[in-house]
């Protein structure tokens, strides 16, 4: 895998809802090389639990309120509330 | 008996932000003493405390008009205040901006004088910034506004403005005995700082007294507000005690004061009730890492690119946990958020404030900035929450609590906060403000 392009196809494979440590290793590799991998090798499994977490949690519906776009665009406005 | 120009300085600097305001309206202190007495704490301590990245020791000597009559106050190192260099506890960061970030221009109208920069870690992370803590030297002053906490627990200052992305505001204030408030999200403005995470990065304060609080958010948000002493007389609160398996084991003194305050409260006739999240509180601050890390790699994809060897392992580590992260996931985890804040508010508005644990342990040792897992629930959510000193532990570090309300209902929680503050007390030995060196 080159870092620039094949990357996208290691996204689509591995972009599943609950990744194991030893995929996000791999992927790690690919992205920034295995020194950095093996330096984040604990976060790693810190990782795969926050997105195990994350995978089994209810979503809310289309239909439900949430937090719409608020939060989703850098900046932040100087008004009133 | 001789007055000293220590004592006069050691009674100023210990006095809280709303008296040195109302003791300057009243002509009996002056701005040039206000600021006098600051400088003076700040030469004493600070090169051992290290907690201001510059002071502005050229200001101006007369109090700007406003109704803060000249009160000095300390800005967090990453929010920008014209003529002073921001430079975020990094080296690779230095910028000198041509005007105020709104929040600071609306503290400046109202009268304050911006004394400095308060000490950061770098670009608001992890990387423990050279701050220490007054109360032991060998314990983290907490991060990652650690230079405010110390300044204000001091006496270097009346009040700082900060920013929390995670426990930012109320870690430190919880570890060096002061008081630290992060409001709603977006209810003081975002702009005029370097971000770390634009979904989750709310302004906050920290001060010696809820009250000194309610005084800043006031300024900073044009909040509606009131004095405490004309709400003294409220009613007593309804309040909840949360319980959730993140707290667990409830083996130290700082997770168990949630149980301790709620006794003491409802003796003065607060009415208490346990409550469980209505939502896994482990499952939210996952999702806020997840957001914490993508949006923090989006923001600084720059200076990695740059000086990726030369930054803070934390930071960088932060930043790489980013770049691995998937659109999906991200989206996912916002979608996780949008889902526990609607079903916590549901829960929480029916109390005035809900009492959860403000750290699971005192201040660690410095080779951290402390523990942020019990205040990320909430700024994920973007709900109120401050840390109110509790007084001293076995160990004779600070102790805390924190107090959350669903989003909107800031004044409210700082109202309750205040009551609560009343009937706990301020016991002397917990502000080292008026500690002679």
């Amino acid at each position: 895998l080159t870092r620039n392009t094949s990357i996208y196809i290691a996204g689509g494979e591995y972009s599943m809802p609950n990744p194991t440590r030893a995929q996000l290793v791999e992927i790690a590799e690919c992205v920034l090389g295995r020194e950095r991998a093996a330096a984040l090798s604990e976060r790693l499994t810190e990782r795969a639990r926050h997105l195990s977490l994350v995978a089994s949690a209810d979503l809310p519906g289309t239909d439900e309120p949430g937090f719409g776009l608020a939060g989703l665009t850098p900046g932040g406005d100087d008004r009133d509330h | 008996m001789t007055v000293t120009t220590d004592a006069v300085d050691q009674y100023i600097t210990g006095l809280s932000l709303g008296r040195a305001a109302s003791e300057a309206r009243a002509g009996r202190l002056t701005a040039a003493d206000l600021r006098a007495a600051c400088l003076q704490r700040i030469q004493d301590r600070d090169g051992e405390l290290r907690a201001w990245a510059a002071v502005d020791t050229g200001g101006a000597q007369a109090a700007p008009p406003g109704p803060l009559n000249g009160v000095p106050i300390g800005i967090k190192d990453i929010v920008h205040v014209a003529g002073l260099r921001t430079r975020a506890g990094s080296r690779l960061y230095d910028v000198l901006p041509d005007r105020d970030a709104p929040a600071v221009a609306r503290l400046r109208r109202a009268g304050a004088v911006i004394l400095g920069k308060t000490a950061c870690t770098e670009f608001a992370t992890n990387d423990p910034a050279p701050t220490v803590n007054p109360w032991d030297a060998s314990r983290t002053p907490g991060g990652s506004s650690p230079g405010s906490a110390v300044a204000v627990a001091t006496g270097m200052c009346f009040g700082t403005l900060d920013t929390q992305t995670a426990g930012d505001v109320l870690r430190p204030a919880a570890y060096n005995g002061i008081v630290g408030f992060k409001p709603t999200y977006e209810h003081v403005s975002r702009e005029g700082i370097l971000g770390v995470a634009w979904s989750l990065d709310t302004l906050g304060v920290q001060a010696r007294c809820v009250d000194d609080a309610v005084l800043l958010f006031h300024y900073l948000c044009a909040a509606p507000w009131r004095r405490s002493h004309e709400y003294s007389h409220k009613d007593p609160p309804r309040l909840g005690v949360l319980r959730d398996p993140l707290f667990d084991p409830d083996d130290t003194e700082m997770i168990r004061q949630p149980d301790r305050v709620a006794h003491e409260l409802a003796n003065a006739g607060a009415v208490i009730h346990e409550i469980r999240a209505a939502e896994s509180l482990e499952v939210a601050h996952a999702a806020h890492r997840i957001i914490t890390f993508a949006e923090c790699a989006s923001l600084h994809a720059e200076i990695y690119s740059r000086a990726a060897a030369e930054i803070g392992h934390k930071f960088r580590e932060l930043i790489e946990l980013g770049m691995l992260t998937f659109a999906s996931d991200y989206i996912r985890a916002q979608r996780v958020r949008a889902r526990f804040a609607r079903l916590l508010r549901e829960q929480f508005q029916r109390f005035d404030a809900v009492l959860v644990p403000a750290v699971r342990d005192v201040a660690p040792e410095r080779a951290t900035t402390g523990d942020s897992t019990l205040q990320i629930p909430w700024t994920l959510s973007g709900f109120p929450a401050l840390s109110l000193p509790t007084g001293l532990g076995r160990d004779r570090l600070p102790l805390s609590v924190q107090l959350v309300a669903a989003p909107g209902a800031d004044t409210g929680l700082l109202e309750t906060a205040s009551w609560c503050e009343a009937v706990l007390g301020l016991p002397q030995e917990r502000n080292i403000a008026t500690t002679p060196r």
